[in-house]
């Protein structure tokens, strides 16, 4: 592994912004919608990662927030590590990694894929436990508009927002953290 | 296939299986997985305690300037001395809010003798927003076990189903898993209450079993029923607000507003049977 140091301080960050988030933000919704904001910061830090580190981050943090706050343990353990994979696996290919304006050019797409996903997996077990009759009550393209969409939106707004001081940080405490 | 790329895809693979044999497992409301909460959730739970407090009184003080700007409004237009008196008015209501709950909390532990309640704060809710749960700040240290019933001042709010130390976790009626018995409280019938889907942030509960005698109207309220012995009788469950005929069977189907505003429960009340 490239860094050690580098997944610790990812790994405390977001059980931090985890509990913060908990602690905070559920005041802040918008359209009933509250960011994410350890998958809007793994998101941002999967982009300073090579691929081993985006899973060993992506694993503990979705873990972290199963265990602790979620249903099914495993469930986010393992979207999270394939959104970390992928934007981590995507700027490996691309090489834009320096650069301060790449999380916001990265995150859109693999969090309306990761959105969509996580619809259909959570409604899929629903169904599957008895729990609902239909996967999306109101049909899939209305449950994208009034769900996935803004959720991603709210996510990407916060991924702009966050990736500057993130970056700068990581970028002042190169090695160092 | 260089060795790095092999290696990736292999923990990987490894990695993917587990976390699905995992979520297998976990689907199972009583797999022993689950308490690994216990072991783990709880340490993390006393620092959430400690950020959900500081999170409150930061709310507080935010509630605090604005209200200071409101009366400093009222200042100009009003003069000083109608300050003291506007403060000694805010301070009153507020005393008169806090003793309408407790005595409503009264009312409510006069009202189910065989059990103990206990006040406990939501200290977090559901991260992904996917399940209609949340944390609250007693365990079992406190005498919480599984099956505990939640309620406020309002009306019946869920069941515990997971229980740390210092920690538990409630799962709201409002969750497609809950499913209760019920009464009509106008004529005492008996229907079944489920939970409803959440997937777009609605809050509602579904009523069906109807039977053909049976007379609803919108307005109606709903009581749990003593049967199954998890929910104590009389509990308030919700309005009626709309009553729709399936079209293939012909059965009535209603749709319930909740008593507890479940985006706003922050205090909560919790049953141990004695």
């Amino acid at each position: 592994m490239k860094n050690k140091k580098h997944v610790i301080f990812y790994v405390i960050s977001s059980i931090l912004l985890a509990m913060i988030q908990e602690a905070f933000f559920n005041d802040l919704r918008i359209f009933g919608v509250k960011p994410n904001l350890t998958l809007v910061f793994l998101c941002v830090m999967a982009t300073r990662m090579d691929c081993i580190e985006a899973v060993i981050c992506g694993v503990s943090t979705g873990l972290f927030i199963d265990i602790v706050y979620g249903r099914y343990i495993g469930l986010y353990g393992l979207l999270y590590l394939y959104i970390a994979l992928c934007i981590a696996f995507l700027t490996q290919q691309i090489y834009y990694s320096e650069k301060l304006w790449w999380p916001i050019a990265v995150a859109p797409v693999p969090l309306v894929v990761y959105g969509v996903i996580e619809s259909f997996i959570v409604r899929l077990m629903a169904v599957y436990a008895g729990e609902a009759q239909m996967l999306f009550t109101n049909g899939f393209w209305t449950h994208t508009v009034e769900r996935i969409l803004p959720v991603a939106f709210y996510n990407c707004l916060c991924v702009a927002i966050l990736c500057v001081p993130v970056i700068k940080f990581l970028d002042w405490k190169k090695g160092g953290y | 296939m260089q060795n790095k790329t092999k290696r990736v895809i292999f923990i990987l693979a490894v990695v993917t299986v587990l976390l699905v044999v995992f979520i297998a497992v976990s689907s199972n409301p009583n797999s022993g997985l689950h308490s690994v909460y216990k072991v783990i959730g709880t340490p993390f739970q006393f620092v959430q305690k400690g950020f959900s407090s500081l999170g409150t009184s930061i709310k507080n003080t935010f509630s605090v300037i604005g209200d200071y700007s409101e009366i400093k409004n009222k200042i100009t237009e009003l003069q000083e001395e109608n300050d003291s008196l506007k403060n000694l008015e805010s301070e009153n209501t507020k005393l008169q809010e806090e003793n309408a709950e407790l005595r409503e909390l009264l009312e409510l532990k006069g009202t189910f003798e065989n059990y103990d309640m206990i006040a406990a704060n939501v200290i977090a809710e559901d991260v992904t927003d996917w399940f209609n749960e949340f944390t609250v700040d007693c365990g079992s240290a406190d005498g919480i076990s599984n099956g505990c019933v939640v309620i406020t001042s309002k009306g019946l709010v869920g069941i515990v189903y997971n229980t740390g130390v210092t920690s538990s976790k409630v799962r709201c009626i409002v969750d497609d898993q809950n499913v209760l018995m019920s009464r009509i409280l106008r004529n005492n019938a008996l229907v079944r209450i489920t939970g409803m889907s959440n997937e777009n942030y609605t809050h509602m509960l579904k009523l069906d079993r109807i039977a053909k005698q049976t007379t609803l109207y919108e307005g109606d309220t709903l009581i749990t029923a003593e049967s199954g012995g998890v929910y104590p009788k009389g509990l308030v469950v919700g309005t009626v607000v709309q009553i729709e005929e399936d079209k293939q069977t012909g059965n009535r189907v209603a749709y319930v507003q909740p008593a507890v505003d479940f985006t706003s429960v922050s205090h909560v009340y919790i049953l141990m049977p004695q």
